[in-house]
């Protein structure tokens, strides 16, 4: 056991203390709030400046065109009387203005042409009450009559605001898709630190001073742990660097966006997430997933004798964790992330860790979280067993690049 | 006799249909320089992996310290490998720390000790040099150190030398011969003979997997002396010489021959030296005589062309 920790120290120690670590773990994130802000910053600016009058021609009597702009007083409204409605719908696609309301009540004629923009309802509203107004008046119907039946009817629309679910569902979304991504990243970038610091190690023909000191097992697992424990640590790092940097960007987006409403409302869907929750469920997946990953990490770091050999091994490695964040992506995107698929998905442990912390966000019952981790758990004290078998008589190999024939021949080799 | 510090007894070990080490027993006294000589894939790499317990024999026993050996015993036991190495972005007294701690010693203990040797090798300030930094001779000095720093009971050395200027080569030679006299057993493992020669009280050679040759030094070249002679004769007779030349008990190669004084080798198959002495004697006045004592690299290479 002492062995053991001096291992996992060695490995965290030097890991840690690497150029590419402190790199990776200060860099990336500042990269990941320097992106978050640019998307930000042109999303509040975007919606500033495509703010365009909506523009409509109208062929009408005044009545008519006062009751739109009564209605519709952000509209710009042109208006003529003498033109023919082929004219008309000419001269609406030549000045590129979005909509035409050719209109007289007298003459038995209601036409409205134009794009999605113009405000359908309320100017179809309009042209149906002048439309009965005039079809009373000739009817014989009293002025003052028709008036009290129009005017001021007590009907009252208001819109439904549905902005808080969209938003919410767009930043659970969010945070699942990335927690997702960043535990295939992690458990890529950690599975091949452990694969080079074996070749590294073999390379050296430090593994030989090693393994007559210590049991191969237990250097293995001894990397596997220490290069784990830099992978939390980064985590940790990063979930700060990111909550802390949200922080900031909430502090001074509020005041120069012209959206600010709605970056306030993000914001507190933001802090609405629970991220312990989060933390909890991405240390227990990414390390369920990264032990069993890293196990085949370490047995191809073993078989081989240089980076560049690796290819082939590591390809079917990587088959699975990119299955899995497209199954993740598609279920979350589909607004699906508690159907069959993804369900299943969460329980193969290949893809567990992956699919399973996307699911997380949107709330997943907490014995399908333990039955996952227990499968992953199975799953590898059965990876790192095989793993061991081959990593044993493989960091004692030099020379050729064995097949995968050999590999097999050499987990059963006593 | 001593007792052994390590008793091989039996030892067999094959990859697949290939033996490496067939059945073969060695015993090695504590304290003495023992050495390890074979060519490449003779079977001393699987043999030293065995002693390490990095794998494991077909069958066989090893004995040390009078106990079968086990893996917690592989602790007493300093291996020096063929192929150096060390991780090259730690600090020397980190890989020190680091390998003395793994052997079971204290921290304390173990920067004492590399203080002990960074002081004997008079490079006290390269402390907290890393690696990767240092020149392969340099390197080697550091891995020396780290092999010996836990004061092991058994030293296995693969080809120690490899890599040393003849300066540092002498330097660590001296280092292997104090710590020998101090009571450190030493395997020796190599396939340049000279140096075995020179370090070792006591050798086996290794062939295939089997042993070829076992034993003290002065016992195998006894055992190799040849009846070759090297003779030269003053005032020699023609018709004498003639007799000798053709006497079937002897082979002659005649090397020098001058009016006065004739050298020639004689192999002497059939007769007691004191007989070829009293046939030289007939021939002429015997100036120099001597029997032939063949070096450890004859002895090996003819013993494995035989094999």
């Amino acid at each position: 056991m002492h062995k053991l920790l001096l291992i996992i120290q060695r490995e965290f120690i030097t890991k840690v203390r690497s150029k590419a670590y402190l790199v990776l773990i200060f860099l990336s994130p500042m990269l990941m709030i320097g992106m978050f802000a640019a998307i930000f910053y042109f999303a509040s600016k975007e919606s500033k400046d495509n703010y365009k009058q909506v523009s409509i021609l109208a062929v009408t009597t005044p009545e008519i065109a006062a009751d739109i702009q009564k209605e519709n007083p952000n509209i710009a409204l042109e208006y003529r009387t003498v033109i023919s409605f082929k004219d008309a719908k000419t001269l609406v696609n030549d000045k590129d203005l979005n909509g035409l309301i050719y209109a007289n009540p007298l003459s038995n004629m209601m036409e409205i042409y134009g794009d999605d923009k113009i405000p359908l309802h309320s100017l179809e509203t309009i042209l149906e009450k002048h439309w009965i107004l005039q079809q009373l008046k000739n009817k014989g119907v009293e002025e003052y009559v028709i008036k009290q039946a129009t005017e001021n009817t007590p009907i009252h629309y208001s819109k439904k605001d549905d902005s808080h679910a969209t938003i919410q569902k767009w930043v659970q979304g969010t945070v699942a898709i990335g927690s997702g991504y960043l535990v295939m990243m992690f458990v890529i970038i950690y599975g091949n630190a452990v694969m080079r610091s074996i070749i590294e190690e073999k390379n050296s023909r430090v593994v030989e001073i090693m393994v007559c000191t210590v049991k191969p097992f237990q250097l293995m697992l001894g990397k596997i742990i220490g290069n784990a424990l830099a992978g939390i640590l980064q985590f940790l790092i990063w979930g700060i660097l990111l909550l802390g940097g949200l922080f900031l960007l909430e502090i001074y987006f509020p005041s120069v966006g012209g959206n600010s409403e709605k970056v306030e409302q993000i914001f507190n869907i933001i802090w609405e997430i629970n991220y312990t929750q989060i933390f909890v469920g991405f240390v227990f997946f990414f390390l369920s997933g990264y032990l069993l990953y890293s196990s085949f990490y370490a047995a191809v770091g073993a078989a081989v004798s240089s980076e560049t050999d690796t290819q082939q091994f590591v390809h079917p490695i990587l088959l699975p964790l990119m299955f899995a964040v497209y199954i993740g992506i598609v279920t979350v995107v589909n607004g699906n992330p508690n159907g069959s698929t993804a369900v299943l998905f969460s329980f193969v442990p290949f893809t567990s860790p992956v699919v399973m912390l996307m699911r997380i966000p949107f709330g997943v019952p907490l014995w399908e979280i333990i039955l996952s981790l227990a499968l992953l758990l199975v799953s590898f004290i059965t990876t790192v067993y095989v793993a061991s078998k081959i990593y044993r008589i493989g960091i004692l190999t030099y020379g050729n690049k064995p097949s995968m024939k050999q590999l097999v021949k050499w987990m059963f080799q006593k | 006799m001593q007792e052994p510090i390590i008793s091989i007894q039996k030892l067999h070990k094959s990859y697949g249909t290939k033996t490496a080490l067939n059945h073969i027993s060695i015993e090695i006294t504590k304290g003495s320089v023992y050495g390890l000589i074979g060519q490449n894939g003779a079977g001393k790499t699987s043999l030293i992996r065995i002693l390490n317990q990095i794998i494991d024999a077909n069958s066989g026993h090893i004995i040390f310290k009078g106990t079968p050996m086990t893996s917690e015993a592989v602790k007493h036991i300093g291996y020096l490998p063929e192929e150096r190495g060390l991780y090259k972005n730690m600090t020397i007294e980190e890989q020190a720390l680091y390998f003395g701690q793994l052997k079971g010693m204290t921290k304390v203990n173990a920067l004492e000790q590399l203080n002990y040797w960074l002081d004997r090798f008079d490079i006290v300030d390269w402390r907290k040099k890393k690696i990767q930094g240092l020149s392969k001779g340099m390197a080697q000095k550091v891995q020396f150190i780290i092999t010996v720093l836990h004061q092991p009971d058994l030293l296995i050395l693969d080809e120690p030398f490899s890599g040393f200027d003849p300066i540092n080569a002498n330097l660590i030679a001296k280092e292997i011969k104090t710590l020998a006299k101090n009571g450190t057993t030493v395997i020796f493992s190599s396939h340049r003979m000279e140096s075995v020669a020179e370090m070792c009280d006591a050798l086996c050679l290794i062939h295939h997997g089997n042993i070829l040759l076992e034993g003290s030094i002065q016992s195998i070249q006894k055992k190799y002396v040849q009846q070759v002679f090297e003779v030269t004769l003053n005032n020699y007779q023609e018709n004498e010489l003639t007799l000798f030349l053709n006497n079937a008990d002897y082979k002659t190669n005649i090397i020098q021959k001058e009016e006065e004084e004739i050298r020639f080798e004689v192999i002497n198959n059939q007769k007691e030296t004191d007989q070829l002495l009293h046939d030289l004697l007939k021939v002429g006045k015997v100036i120099s005589y001597k029997q032939h004592t063949p070096s450890l690299q004859d002895i090996f290479i003819k013993t494995i062309e035989n094999a």
